[in-house]
């Protein structure tokens, strides 16, 4: 887990605007642990919006955690543990890796705690800036230069040729079968719909909870 | 021999009294009363689904039969039929009430204290699991949590109220549920919708404003609502779903804390599913809903030669 003093005492707005040289791990660590401020928060999910290497070092952190939270651990009563807020503990409940116990035990202290539900809202906000960065995939290499072979027999010529045709048919056929541009739905739209026809339904389970234009 | 049967009779009597287990008829009164309540404050519904948490907090008002949603995004009223945003919304006129499937059994009734307040939970049981667990306040009716398990035993969706605040200013006010355009939902008789799958009865079949068809279905329990499209439909925020396969049947699937699109193309209409089905009734339920077309490549030839 990171020092909670130690984060708090980078100056974040410098660290981002110096730009020279990428060391965020602190903050992405601290990230994890659930121990960043909101105005922090911000900053980190705006950084990483332009540096790919923080978001592969992010990426391992959050992997390295993953890891040792897999490891066997001591089952400890609900009264041993401690009476203080679950920072690490509500960025493994966004993540699911918490056990079933562990979850109840987080929901029941969400439920007295106001400042773990808004670190919690404050995590889930950041987890889904951070899932609309680009991906990690590494630029395509260069495909290395393949021998010329300079003796082309008519035979393989013909081949091509064949392969050539035959690929142009397909994708004649391929574009008529598909048709015309699909229908746009609104999915939200939808979502009203069923709402509104189960708004009067007293027994069902699934009251309306989202406002419309909610995204998932 | 009698006597000893009376007293066991008795014993019997006296334990199912002291487990507290409850009937249809005490649930019934439980959500009839949540159903009347009056009351606001903050809720968080969580889903739990394959390996993901998916959260999200609202401030909810309830008088009588209204209830008004709101999060940073807007607010929106629904109740009787009605949904209501900032210039209008949807309505239906007429439906059909759904009876809740005999496959589920009410079981044990504990007394319980949550948010500091005395309460009542109530579970109800599907082929001896548990599949759902209310807690109602006592003193207002409020309900207070509800638990949705998987097939699997695990906890699948959490509604919780966060705090109870009393009554709801913003409903008292006198919110407008009248006021602007309301698109219409009327009831069709004509079309092919499947009248049921996996326990799910289709309650009532709407003609969408759109030309699309709506078939509400419950069991009285959980609902969905499957929309049939006529050729392709899309929506950009597929591009996030993920794929769902069972049998090599492939869906998309789209989730938020409190719902769930799932979508498919079967005999040239676009099928969308909505709704809040445990994982596992869903599985079973598109098992019995209208199949996605297998559209292999020798089909999209002798379709685009010959139509």
């Amino acid at each position: 887990m990171a020092d909670v003093n130690h984060t708090h005492e980078i100056d974040v707005s410098t660290h981002i605007d110096a730009d020279v040289e990428c060391t965020i791990g602190e903050l992405l660590s601290a990230y994890l642990d659930g121990e960043l401020r909101v105005g922090e928060l911000d900053l980190v999910v705006s950084h990483l919006n332009d540096c790919l290497e923080c978001i592969a070092e992010f990426h391992d952190l959050k992997e390295a955690r993953a890891a040792v939270r897999m490891m066997p651990m001591l089952q400890v009563p609900e009264s041993a543990m401690p009476a203080a807020h679950y920072g690490p503990e509500l960025s493994a409940f966004l993540d699911g890796e918490l056990t079933a116990d562990e979850q109840q035990m987080i929901v029941k202290h969400l439920q007295t705690c106001t400042d773990c539900l808004l670190e919690l809202q404050d995590l889930d906000g950041a987890r889904t800036a951070i899932r609309s960065l680009p991906g990690l995939e590494p630029p395509t290499p260069i495909a290395p230069r393949l021998p010329v072979h300079h003796q082309r027999t008519s035979l393989r010529r013909l081949g091509v040729a064949a392969a050539a045709v035959i690929g142009a048919i397909l994708i004649t056929f391929n574009m008529a079968s598909s048709g015309p541009e699909p229908t746009a739905v609104d999915l939200d739209q939808l979502a009203d719909q069923h709402n509104v026809r189960l708004s009067v339904e007293d027994g069902v389970s699934g009251v309306p909870v989202n406002a419309p234009g909610a995204t998932p | 021999m009698k006597r000893l049967i009376l007293i066991s009779g008795l014993a019997t009597a006296l334990l199912a009294m002291q487990l507290g287990t409850a009937t249809a008829d005490e649930l019934a009164e439980l959500v009839e009363a949540a159903a009347e309540a009056d009351y606001s404050g903050r809720q968080i519904v969580v889903t739990f689904l394959d390996g993901e948490t998916m959260l999200e907090i609202v401030d909810v008002e309830h008088a009588g039969s209204l209830m008004m949603v709101g999060n940073s995004q807007g607010q929106a009223l629904f109740g009787d039929g009605k949904l209501s945003g900032v210039d209008g919304g949807l309505t239906v006129s007429t439906w059909n009430a759904a009876q809740m499937s005999d496959k589920y059994s009410i079981g044990a009734a504990a007394a319980i204290r949550r948010l500091d307040r005395q309460a009542t939970a109530i579970d109800i049981i599907e082929n001896g699991e548990l599949r759902m667990r209310r807690v109602f306040d006592d003193a207002t009716g409020t309900p207070l949590v509800t638990e949705i398990y998987g097939g699997d035993g695990k906890l699948f969706r959490l509604t919780s109220m966060l705090e109870v605040n009393g009554l709801p200013a913003q409903l008292y006010g006198g919110s407008n549920h009248d006021a602007g355009e309301y698109e219409v939902l009327l009831p069709t008789t004509g079309h092919n919708l499947p009248t049921g799958a996996a326990g799910y009865f289709l309650a009532d079949a709407y003609a969408a404003p759109d030309d699309s068809l709506q078939g509400f279905y419950s069991d009285g329990l959980f609902s969905f609502s499957l929309f049939q499209i006529e050729g392709r439909a899309d929506s950009d925020r597929f591009d996030d779903s993920t794929a769902l396969e069972f049998d090599n049947r492939r869906y998309e699937r789209l989730v938020n804390p409190g719902e769930m699109w799932v979508t498919w193309q079967s005999t040239g209409s676009t099928y969308i599913l909505v709704g809040d089905l445990p994982p596992d009734h869903l599985e079973q339920v598109l098992e019995e809903l209208p199949k996605p077309g297998s559209r292999n490549l020798f089909s999209r030839l002798w379709n685009g030669l010959f139509g």
